[in-house]
């Protein structure tokens, strides 16, 4: 049959059909007005936790990133609970009204009328994310937030929102009545976001052990004479061009801490956070944390979001890679740079000195296999996302595909 | 629907002159779980006439014309429609099919015209000529006033008639109406034989299933009885039907009365409202043989007919075990 077969003009029959029903109907512009007002208090509501005009003149950025961080998961949120409402009921509202099989009868595709209408209910979805615009405008505005930073959260919300509408077709599909799938399709948000939350917490508490955990680093007694080198080096006098010596970095070995704990061996679930949406959007958007003596810190909830992600995967057990990373020896500050080499840099008694350029030095690979705290975890789960969008899609076509083999209980052709 | 704007070839579809082969079924079965709602069913359905499916509630019509329109596989046995088998060409077959179920759903924020447009769309057609048409099927089944009209305001039978306009719209070459008169006024009725037996003219296969008996007997060519889910042989039906009741009405009622006591016929009173008595008679030419004796005895006789339409006959002479 012509189950998967599928052209532009099939496909826009359904989709202007599905539209004219949602535009004409008024409850969708109650519905937009109540979110424009609802998101614009949300918006004043955060601004009111910091100094707006301070911010604005003293070229603060920290306001506008938090209040793009907030409007973000607030779309977000609010999306996935909007986007069931228009998808959850799509096929199978269609069928109680028994308009759904004349439309099989004709030339259309299973594929065509799956589309057509996970299509329309995407775009009202999106009316709902386009809404904000003006208020992420807003943060914008204030500075600190870039327009790239802007395009990335606006995708990577119109995906996860098409994400839940097909979900919400593939249970409108499958479900004898509208109550039963839009219930479904608003567990399944749950399952999401919230319940892959509880299963993680409670994986994690079952994946501890007590045990000593090995660092990747020079041992205690090349790091001391190292450290003395650099202090012979400072204490001479050298000419502009001189170079303090490199730390040896082929001495690097794994030292066991001399302490045991208990660890939590986060690398073994990290991957279950992955389907939630919170999470990717938050890790997708190029935000930037800032390093303070080699730890990654964050200022606003997306980073934070991103970097305890991200954490999670490199786990505790892990260790530290301290010959990859800025490290202290003695008073000198010794950070690696891409060439190479590493910038010295003395605390003296009277604070810091100028830093200065060592001479470069081939690193040695680093036997640490670990993730990194800048390696992305949500291509991982937009994969995972598509791919059960992907098996709801299927779901539908198969459920709308005529003629019908064998028939679910409780459901009719017309 | 020879007239109106004519459908592109592209569409996929026969010309309207084209000769078509109408339906063929044979040995279709369909069971819902371990309900056998088609149990054994055979037909022919000719092009260029009008069949009508009769059977009580639950004989399995509507299941049977949902597998003629494609939408339900049937368990086993073969069906033909328009010319392809629908077990491997199903497609060709459906679109080829304009299909009217028996209780019509609407889109109510779309207007009549929006409506008939769409499946005109849905059918392949561009917009501009899905539209066309819409403004020609509407006109057909006299709803050319509420095309701009929201289908929810339609009566009953407004909304069969675009339930009707819907099915047609790409002039198809097999109509199967599921119940086309229920809700239908008198005179829509007339105006729906009208139109089905313009379309048999066309040379279209018709296929009408209802319980409006007497309106079948004047538009259907053939007939085809279901019962509990089989076609049933209507000529052994009909050579069963060794009796037919006849009404005999005269000016002077005891006279006649008097008459069958006399003749020793059996009579029961007729209707209630009149003076008419109903016998029971094997044939044509034994009420031809009481007439004459009757006008001889000198009976005011000045009404004899037939009860029931011969359609009704053989539908009350089956065992109708209603479901």
């Amino acid at each position: 049959m012509n189950t998967w077969s599928i052209s532009l003009s099939g496909i826009s029959t359904v989709l202007s059909l599905e539209l004219k029903q949602r535009i004409r109907s008024k409850k969708t512009f109650i519905a937009l007005g109540v979110w424009f007002v609802f998101m614009g208090g949300i918006t004043w509501l955060i601004s009111q936790f910091f100094d707006v005009e301070r911010s604005i003149s003293g070229g603060e950025p920290q306001l506008s990133r938090w209040l793009f961080a907030m409007i973000t998961m607030f779309v977000m949120g609010m999306c996935l609970l909007v986007a069931p409402v228009f998808s959850a009921s799509s096929i199978v509202s269609d069928r109680e009204h028994g308009v759904l099989a004349t439309l099989q009868a004709t030339k259309l595709s299973a594929v065509e009328i799956a589309a057509g209408k996970l299509i329309s209910s995407w775009l009202v979805s999106l009316a709902f994310v386009v809404a904000t615009i003006p208020y992420i405008a807003y943060a914008v505005w204030l500075g600190g937030v870039t327009l790239w930073q802007v395009c990335v959260v606006t995708m990577v919300v119109f995906v996860e929102v098409a994400l839940i509408c097909t979900i919400g077709l593939g249970w409108s599909a499958i479900a004898s009545r509208a109550i039963i799938s839009t219930v479904f399709t608003y567990l399944s948000v749950a399952f999401m976001t919230i319940i892959t939350l509880i299963i993680f917490a409670a994986a994690t508490a079952m994946t501890q052990t007590y045990e000593q955990v090995s660092d990747w680093r020079l041992p205690d007694s090349v790091a001391r004479r190292y450290t003395a080198e650099l202090n012979t080096w400072f204490a001479e006098q050298h000419s502009d061009n001189a170079a303090p010596p490199a730390p040896p970095l082929n001495e690097c070995v794994w030292v066991q801490r001399d302490y045991a704990y208990n660890v939590t061996h986060t690398e073994y679930t990290w991957w279950l956070l992955l389907l939630d949406p919170f999470v990717i959007v938050a890790d997708a958007t190029p935000t930037s944390s800032f390093r303070y003596d080699g730890m990654a810190l964050a200022d606003d909830p997306l980073t934070v979001i991103k970097l305890a992600v991200r954490s999670t995967r490199i786990g505790e057990s892990a260790g530290e890679d301290r010959c990859g990373t800025a490290q202290w020896y003695g008073d000198y500050y010794v950070q690696p740079r891409a060439d190479g080499t590493f910038a010295i840099q003395r605390y003296g008694p009277h604070g810091s000195e100028s830093p200065s350029i060592s001479e470069a030095t081939i690193i040695p690979e680093s036997p640490f296999g670990g993730y990194n705290i800048d390696d992305p975890v949500w291509p991982w789960g937009m994969a995972s996302n598509l791919l059960i969008a992907a098996v709801f899609f299927r779901l539908a076509v198969k459920r709308l595909a005529v003629p019908y083999g064998v028939l679910p209980t409780g459901q009719r052709v017309a | 629907m020879t007239d109106g704007p004519a459908l592109p070839s592209a569409a996929g579809l026969p010309a309207s002159s084209a000769p078509a082969p109408g339906i063929f079924a044979r040995q279709v079965r369909r069971t819902f779980g371990s309900v056998l709602a088609v149990a054994d069913v055979s037909f022919v359905a000719p092009a260029g006439a009008v069949t009508a499916l009769i059977g009580p509630n639950g004989s399995g019509k509507t299941t049977l014309l949902l597998m003629l329109a494609g939408l339900l596989r049937p368990d086993a046995g073969q069906i033909n429609v328009a010319g392809f088998d629908m077990a491997s060409h199903g497609y060709e077959a459906r679109i080829r099919t304009g299909w009217m179920p028996d209780t019509l759903g609407t889109w109510d924020a779309l207007s009549c015209a929006e409506i008939v447009t769409c499946y005109g769309q849905a059918y392949g057609m561009g917009k501009a000529f899905a539209a066309e048409r819409a403004r020609f099927m509407l006109e057909r089944v006299y709803l050319a006033e509420y095309a701009n009209a929201p289908a929810r305001v339609l009566s009953r039978g407004q909304k069969q008639r675009l339930g009707l306009a819907r099915a047609l719209v790409h002039d198809p070459q097999v109509v199967l109406l599921d119940e086309p008169a229920s809700g239908l006024d008198p005179r829509s009725r007339i105006e729906l034989r009208d139109l089905l037996r313009a379309l048999a003219e066309a040379g279209k296969t018709v296929l009408v299933s209802s319980h409006v008996l007497s309106e079948l007997e004047e538009i259907a060519d053939h007939s085809v009885f279901l019962q509990r889910g089989q076609s049933v042989d209507i000529r052994a039906i009909q050579r069963n039907i060794t009796q037919r009741g006849w009404r005999l009405e005269a000016l002077d009622p005891a006279a006649l009365q008097a008459f069958l006591n006399a003749k020793n016929v059996p009579w029961r009173p007729g209707s209630a409202a009149t003076t008419e008595v109903v016998v029971n008679l094997p044939n044509q030419e034994s009420a031809l043989a009481l007439l004459k004796d009757a006008i001889a005895a000198g009976v005011p006789l000045h009404t004899i007919a037939p009860v029931s339409g011969r359609l009704e006959e053989t539908y009350l002479s089956l065992d109708g075990e209603r479901q």
